[in-house]
């Protein structure tokens, strides 16, 4: 029996949590504006991640905060590209995306 | 047409109810009867543990112990509900099992391989220091028995996994003088030749690649062998570092700032994304050294 990841693969990433600070508030903001109004006009679940890099960069503001969180997004645009394989960094998840969630790139411990 | 239906279907329905006992009583006389004893209900749970059918198997163990509570193979039903769930996969469930049996069958011959199994399956549940300390006393607890020695071997493999190599070390010299006979000392010889170079193995510097990155965007990623994104890395911030000087250079500053703006979070993503690099190196390494050593005490698990 095939068992899936732990993580959440899609959603909002903090889980109920009550932003405060009005840096994180735009910028989570903004992905939300970019997952409801631009993201759809190219079609839907285009990114060959899972979680997709606005899911990725939503988590990754709303739990390492902005300056963490952005040098997060900035690393993973970086990474997300149509050459990736499945490997020992990326484990293949049964729709064909990769897994990359943000628990795996954290550079200063969990 | 029911008058039809009394005289016709009637009479048929009734010589069909005559018929009908005798055909029983011959299969009730040709067939065996089943007279369910507690050794036939282990046998069914038996069958399905060897099917691999372990849900059934666990729902047939506990049967037996609701129809047979007072029976002698208590101890063995309850030892293969652990069994099955920890075949099953489910490793929570067996630890506890296991746990439990050993607490009410202490004196079972099964409550020595439930111990060994409750050490594996808190391993698998990433418990390791609880797993480990199962495992030693285990081996300490009956130095004769023919789980000791495997669960030396397993508790080293837990220590590396915690990252303590010196303990691992320590429990494997210890298998090599208390069962120099053993048919898997030279597989644990090795482990520990293995183990010697463990602190020599190859490294990437996290700090190193991500001040590479900062010097040269993309060349951190290099150093830590992920080229596709050094060479991705090199030509956003390229791109992005020519646009906002050619937008300062032509004073229009606006556009400058624009660019470099929207630029930073790839330049500073970077720099993280190579130091992020290295230490992914280091682990894939460290993982393929400890795959080595569990390759290498691999047949002292084999049943």
């Amino acid at each position: 029996m095939m068992k899936g990841p732990e993580t959440e693969l899609r959603g909002p990433g903090a889980g109920g949590q009550t932003e405060t600070s009005s840096v994180r508030i735009a910028l989570l903001g903004m992905i939300r504006l970019y997952q409801r109004y631009v993201s759809p006009i190219g079609g839907v679940d285009r990114c060959g991640f899972r979680p997709s890099c606005s899911h990725y960069g939503y988590e990754a503001i709303s739990t390492q905060g902005p300056v963490i969180g952005l040098m997060m997004i900035g690393d993973r645009q970086t990474r997300c590209t149509i050459f990736k394989e499945p490997g020992p960094d990326y484990m293949l998840l049964p729709g064909g995306k990769l897994f990359d969630p943000v628990s795996k790139n954290l550079l200063f411990g969990k | 047409m029911s008058l039809l239906a009394r005289r016709i279907l009637l009479p048929s329905a009734l010589l069909l109810l005559l018929s009908l006992p005798p055909v029983f009583s011959a299969l009730h006389a040709e067939g065996n009867a089943i007279l369910l004893t507690g050794d036939v209900q282990l046998r069914m749970a038996d069958a399905f543990m060897e099917e691999g059918e372990y849900f059934r198997a666990i729902t047939e163990y506990k049967k037996y112990l609701i129809l047979f509570p007072d029976s002698g193979k208590a101890d063995y039903a309850s030892f293969g509900i652990g069994m099955a769930y920890y075949k099953g996969e489910e490793y929570r469930d067996a630890a506890r099992t296991f746990s439990s049996m050993r607490e009410k069958y202490p004196e079972s011959a099964h409550a020595l391989p439930a111990r060994y199994h409750e050490g594996f399956s808190r391993w698998k549940l990433k418990d390791y220091e609880a797993a480990r300390v199962t495992l030693e006393t285990l081996a300490e607890d009956h130095p004769e028995s023919v789980y000791a020695p495997r669960a030396l071997a397993a508790s080293s493999l837990v220590a590396l996994d915690e990252d303590k190599p010196g303990v691992s070390r320590a429990g494997l010299e210890r298998f090599v003088d208390r069962y120099p006979g053993h048919p898997g000392a030279d597989s644990v010889k090795t482990a520990l030749a293995l183990l010697e170079r463990y602190p020599d193995r190859p490294r990437k510097s996290p700090v190193l690649a991500g001040f590479l990155s900062a010097v040269l965007p993309g060349s951190g990623y290099m150093y830590a062998e992920h080229y596709g994104d050094g060479v991705t890395a090199f030509l956003i911030n390229g791109l992005f570092i020519a646009g906002a000087a050619t937008g300062f250079h032509q004073e229009n500053y606006a556009v400058g700032t624009i660019v470099a703006g929207v630029g930073l979070p790839f330049y500073l993503g970077n720099i993280y994304g190579s130091a992020n690099a290295a230490k992914k190196w280091n682990e894939g390494v460290r993982n393929e050294f400890i795959e080595k050593i569990h390759l290498t005490l691999s047949p002292l698990f084999e049943h």
